[in-house]
């Protein structure tokens, strides 16, 4: 039986996180990951927001594209722009996700923590005042032993559902997703990241081109399950079309789910804390979970000290990461989730009337805020809602 | 009872987290059934490129 302080299970971006600090702050730490490579598959459109640099130091390396803004069509084509300054967190950088989920799994190595591939965790059970994962490693079952364990688990969280702290996923509550990565590209703006509303190309999500290169990027979209007659595959295959790219050169095709659920009112047990899309922590708007991945990750391996200088593993111990995560995730989570859910009741012509309505907008000088009061002026139909939400 | 084509999934594990018995579960590149299936349908409906057929 391996024993440690502290377990991670899987090492995506709140995982390694996690870690990292966790081992800094001088835990016996140890990441065990299912998968053979770090960050492959990729399951992502790579965007992250400038805002990331606050956790995470940025090294050429694993940027794909700087860009200078986004690009936003609604279902009829009218268009608008965001600066970047005015679109804030949602756009910035584009990233090369393997590398810069590889680049944070050294990070934490760096500080001590452990890594084991090809290790899935398979059952879990406590143990006295401690926590057993059992876990298959290259084909031979293992035990480990520790005080804490940090699921990482991503969307799939089979281990955040074992311990009952969550459900599976409603199918409002995930967005189903195709994108490919493709290059040749000619006619379109790769400074931009470009977004597509409206029912025909992406119902109940949206659909995206973000630059990876002077002629390359990822071309992809989500659909909400409930809402699409379709499968992902099928709406991209006709968005590619539309695109003048039906002859595009695909290099890499990449399928997934994104949680965009209501946060979590409860993200612990005794010995065990969620973090990252185990823990629904996705932005439900956009789908962006990197970022807020990296917060919980950082916030729970604080938790985690301070339990370990406690030598008290329980429930009540771990709530500063609860409380912490409610103050710096969930509250925007939970304006979003019920914006979401207003925006996904919209019809096409909304959506047409909105865009319309933001089209002659300064951007340079509006922030998101300002957009909102913005949308409330020109649709005073959904002024209510809107209201009531913020 | 499912059946998921394992050639035509795109191993992202989507179906993995919309299972409500937690009866999927993402090893290597398959899906494998590890519970017991109650026919929900909400793996196939959610599974990118179709990938899974059932009874729902
Ligand atoms: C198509 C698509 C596009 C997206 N685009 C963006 C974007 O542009 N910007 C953005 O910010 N976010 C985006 N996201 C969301 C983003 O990818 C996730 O929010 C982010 O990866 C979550 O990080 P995580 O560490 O919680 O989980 P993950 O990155 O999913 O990592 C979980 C890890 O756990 C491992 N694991 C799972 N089960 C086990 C087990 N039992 N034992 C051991 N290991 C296990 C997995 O193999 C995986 O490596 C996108 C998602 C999709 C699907």
């Amino acid at each position: 039986m391996i024993e440690k302080d502290l377990l991670v299970i899987g090492a995506g971006p709140a995982g390694s996180t996690a870690a990292k600090f966790a081992a800094k702050k001088g835990l016996d730490t140890l990441v065990i990951e299912k998968r053979q490579e770090i960050g492959t598959p990729i399951r992502c459109a790579e965007g992250v927001g400038k805002n990331v640099e606050e956790f995470v130091e940025i090294e050429n390396d694993f940027i794909s594209k700087d860009v200078e803004g986004a690009k936003i069509f609604s279902p009829n084509q009218e268009l608008f722009e965001m600066a970047e300054r005015a679109a804030g967190d949602e756009v910035g950088y584009i990233l090369e996700r393997k590398k810069f989920d590889q680049y944070l799994v050294e990070k934490a190595i760096e500080e001590g923590a452990e890594v084991k591939l090809r290790t899935r965790a398979k059952d879990i059970e406590r143990d006295g005042d401690s926590i057993i994962t059992k876990a298959i490693r290259n084909g031979k079952k293992i035990k480990i032993k520790s005080k804490i364990v940090i699921a990482a688990d991503g969307v799939e969280s089979r281990i955040g559902r074992l311990t009952g702290i969550i459900d599976s996923l409603s199918l409002k509550d995930i967005e189903s997703c195709a994108q490919y990565l493709v290059t040749g590209i000619e006619d379109i703006d790769l400074d931009y990241t470009h977004f597509y509303l409206g029912k025909e190309i992406a119902p109940g999500g949206y659909a995206w081109i973000f630059p990876k290169g002077p002629e390359s990027a990822n071309v992809g979209l989500g659909v909400q399950p409930t809402r699409a007659s379709k499968k992902p595959k099928e709406y991209l295959d006709e968005f590619m079309t539309q695109l003048g790219l039906e002859d595009g050169k695909i290099i890499e095709e990449m399928f997934g789910g994104v949680p965009v659920a209501e946060p979590l009112e409860t993200a612990i047990d005794d010995n065990i804390m969620l973090v990252g899309d185990a823990a629904r922590q996705a932005d439900p708007i956009t789908g962006g979970g990197i970022i807020n991945g990296i917060k919980a990750g950082k916030i729970a391996a604080e938790a985690a000290k301070r339990s370990k200088e406690n030598e008290n593993y329980s429930k009540d111990t771990l709530k500063y990461y609860e409380e912490k995560r409610k103050q710096e995730i969930a509250l925007k989570n939970k304006r979003n989730y019920q914006l979401k859910e207003l925006f996904q009741s919209l019809g096409d012509e909304k959506y047409n009337s909105i865009v319309s309505s933001l089209k002659g907008t300064d951007f340079e000088k509006i922030s998101v805020a300002s957009l909102v009061s913005e949308l409330i002026e020109e649709n005073p139909e959904i002024a209510e809602e809107i209201k009531e939400i913020i | 009872m499912i059946e998921v084509d394992n050639e035509l999934c795109g191993h992202c594990g989507a179906c993995v987290g919309v299972c409500p018995v937690n009866a999927l579960d993402l090893i290597g590149y398959q899906i494998e059934l590890v519970g017991d299936c109650i026919d929900c349908g909400n793996c196939i409906q959610t599974c990118p490129v179709g990938a899974i057929e059932g009874e729902k």
